[in-house]
């Protein structure tokens, strides 16, 4: 390459002539063809979401097509439908589609999306592609309560295993902050490290509890461990819904400081962000993303991995368009899993992290070794 | 713009690393930072966009003492160019430039067409508009310390930090990218490590010795092969190109002290 002779003056970087008329301000064509390929991406994946949720909603051994389904959840939500009070669906129908199916794929959607966004962002923190919801403990800390209120007998009420897992979330929160947190400062390795070894340190617990309890205790504690929506009630949903609502207002407002993150804590600090600020927001919001759900549906694993790296082989690397891909793509990932893990085998049901493994895994695997990952530099 | 340092002491952990460093870089001056590994160049860059609290002392922009500025005030002002590009992986030129804009983001960060239009120009003055969508973990050294002026060209500051950037480059990179950064116009500093560079760029130079400013002014006036072996330990001789008359020097090897010191 020859060296170009520039030859500029002050004048021609002198602020930026906005209203200079008739000039037309290219985005690169890179940028633009993934901004379109992001936009495309959200509208499709949500509208695939709607129709897996419709047929969730229809699937089962209750007999029912996805339109009667589609029918019946708008009678509920809209006051007035004809087919609500003239007798075309029996009691059962109704109860099996509004009280068991619908809040199950929601949950399954939310759940999905809630661990994607919560995924996105401690990669962000930590600027570690292996890093994943569990990495700072959250989730081991939630098992720990979960497992303590089963061994004490309580399991019976529901409410109480959920109460207790989030609570067992937020300690395990809080004492990543408080060890990781040094100097003014959350270094993003000391935060991983901590993240782990705490997050083994819980695990122990959890063990020693698991292994000591009474035999019949052993499957509420897989049960929750192994992570499951098939418990869902409508009251379930109103966790994860809302910590899912902040952390996309966290998005929205951080897109380009998180981008600046990426490329380095000096970098971004030269770039006019408040790095460590940025740090422990986006950790809580991935905290109270992971708490939320996990306290409702257990340890989901791989989700959180997986959906935003998939994310960024398709759009790129611009928080901007991740998150949006990945909050509708990790909601249809996992709401599909559902279907497939209740249905493939029915009556029977698979865990949903074995469907989640055997889809996503050879997915991400064939996504990884293409040319679009060579791109976001994964052949490194 | 004016930046001035006023008896600035700097700590990196607990160790002095500058010592009542006081200089002052006049607006549209570049000022060359030049010293040994260590003696504190990189340590003052850091203080002047605010990133490290002097123990005492200030940073003033126009006046203004930088501790008083909140991270997005300054970062509008001020502009670096940082010592070892971080891993930029996924980004292409184009976003990466586009970075230079984040303090001045508009609603919900959306980028405007008044973004473009200057991440648009600053591509142009650092001559990366050919790479605009190129991968930048793809590109060579000289291309990706390019884009690195791109982004804080796009930043519009009035005061632009360089730390080393002409480190790793291709001779030709090194006078292409000193030529386009004293063509800007805007004040700079930039912490160098080749003296002719020096010699030919800079209006003025500040030379460190461990956290001492031991010398400031015009690079021919200061760059003596006297300065150049009590600072750097090296002999030197200076000459004039016999064509373009234009003052170098020629290093001959580690001085006599430096030899003792090591044996």
């Amino acid at each position: 390459m020859t060296p170009t002779d520039i030859s500029v003056t002050a004048d021609d970087i002198s602020p930026p002539a906005l209203s200079r008329p008739g000039e037309r301000v290219a985005v690169p064509a890179a940028i633009a063809r993934r901004r379109w390929r992001a936009r495309l991406l959200t509208v499709g994946l949500g509208a695939a979401l709607l129709v897996v949720i419709a047929l969730s909603a229809s699937s089962g051994t209750v007999d029912l097509s996805a339109l009667d389904a589609a029918r019946l959840v708008t009678g509920h939500l809209l006051p007035g439908m004809p087919w609500m009070s003239d007798g075309t669906y029996t009691l059962l129908q109704d109860q099996v589609v509004w009280q068991f199916r619908l809040p199950r794929a929601l949950l399954a959607a939310l759940a999905g999306a809630a661990l994607s966004l919560a995924g996105v962002f401690i990669q962000a923190v930590v600027r570690n592609p292996l890093a994943e919801p569990a990495i700072i403990g959250v989730s081991s800390g939630a098992g720990v309560g979960a497992v303590t209120v089963v061994v004490l007998g309580a399991a019976a009420v529901g409410a109480w295993i959920g109460a207790a897992a989030f609570l067992g979330a937020a300690v395990a929160t809080a004492a990543v902050f408080w060890v990781a947190y040094k100097n003014g400062s959350i270094a993003p390795q000391r935060l991983v490290l901590t993240g782990v070894a705490l997050g083994t340190f819980f695990s122990a617990i959890t063990s020693y509890l698991t292994l000591t309890t009474e035999a019949q205790n052993v499957f509420s504690v897989m049960f929750f461990l192994l992570g499951s929506v098939s418990a869902a009630t409508m009251t379930d949903l109103i966790g994860p819904l809302m910590a899912l609502m902040v952390a996309i207002g966290v998005s929205l407002t951080s897109g380009r400081a998180v981008n600046a993150l990426q490329v380095g804590d000096e970098t971004a600090t030269a770039l006019g962000v408040r790095v460590n600020r940025l740090r422990s927001v986006l950790l809580l919001a991935a905290a109270l993303l992971t708490g939320t759900v996990v306290s409702v549906a257990g340890g989901i694993g791989f989700v959180g991995l997986v959906v935003p790296h998939i994310a960024r082989v398709l759009v790129g690397s611009d928080h901007r368009r991740i998150v949006p891909v990945s909050v509708a793509g990790g909601a249809l990932f996992l709401c599909g899993a559902d279907l497939i893990a209740r249905t493939v085998s029915a009556p029977a049901e698979v865990p949903l992290g074995i469907i989640t493994a055997l889809i996503g895994v050879p997915f991400f695997l064939w996504l990884m070794r293409g040319r679009a990952a060579d791109e976001q530099g994964m052949s490194r | 713009m004016r930046l001035e340092t006023l008896d600035l002491t700097l700590n990196r952990g607990s160790r002095e690393v500058v010592t009542e460093a006081s200089v002052v870089v006049e607006q549209g001056e570049v000022l060359g930072l030049l010293g040994a590994n260590g003696s504190g160049k990189s340590t003052i860059l850091r203080a002047c966009f605010g990133a490290l609290r002097p123990v005492s002392g200030q940073v003033r922009l126009d006046g203004a003492d930088v501790a008083t500025m909140s991270r997005r005030e300054v970062a509008r002002r001020v502009a670096v160019m940082a010592q070892e590009p971080p891993d930029e992986f996924g980004l292409t030129v184009a976003e990466s430039v586009l970075l230079g804009r984040t303090p001045h983001r508009g609603v919900l960060g959306r980028d405007s067409p008044g973004d473009w239009l200057v991440v648009g120009r600053a591509m142009e003055l650092a001559g990366v508009s050919a790479l605009a969508d190129r991968p930048v973990h793809r590109l060579s050294g000289g291309e990706r310390q390019r884009t690195l002026l791109a982004r804080a060209i796009a930043q519009e500051a009035e005061l632009l930090l360089l730390d080393e950037p002409t480190n790793h480059l291709d001779v030709s990179y090194r006078f292409e990218l000193m030529h386009t950064v004293a063509e800007l116009g805007i004040t700079t500093v930039v912490a160098l490590h080749e003296l002719d560079l020096a010699l030919a760029y800079c209006d003025r130079v500040a030379v460190l010795d461990r956290g001492h400013v031991v010398a400031l002014g015009e690079p021919a006036d200061i760059l003596t092969p006297d300065l150049v072996r009590e600072v750097f330990g090296v002999e030197a001789s200076r000459i004039t190109d016999p064509e373009a008359g234009t003052p170098h020097l020629l290093l001959r090897g580690t001085s006599a002290r430096v030899r003792e010191r090591n044996t």
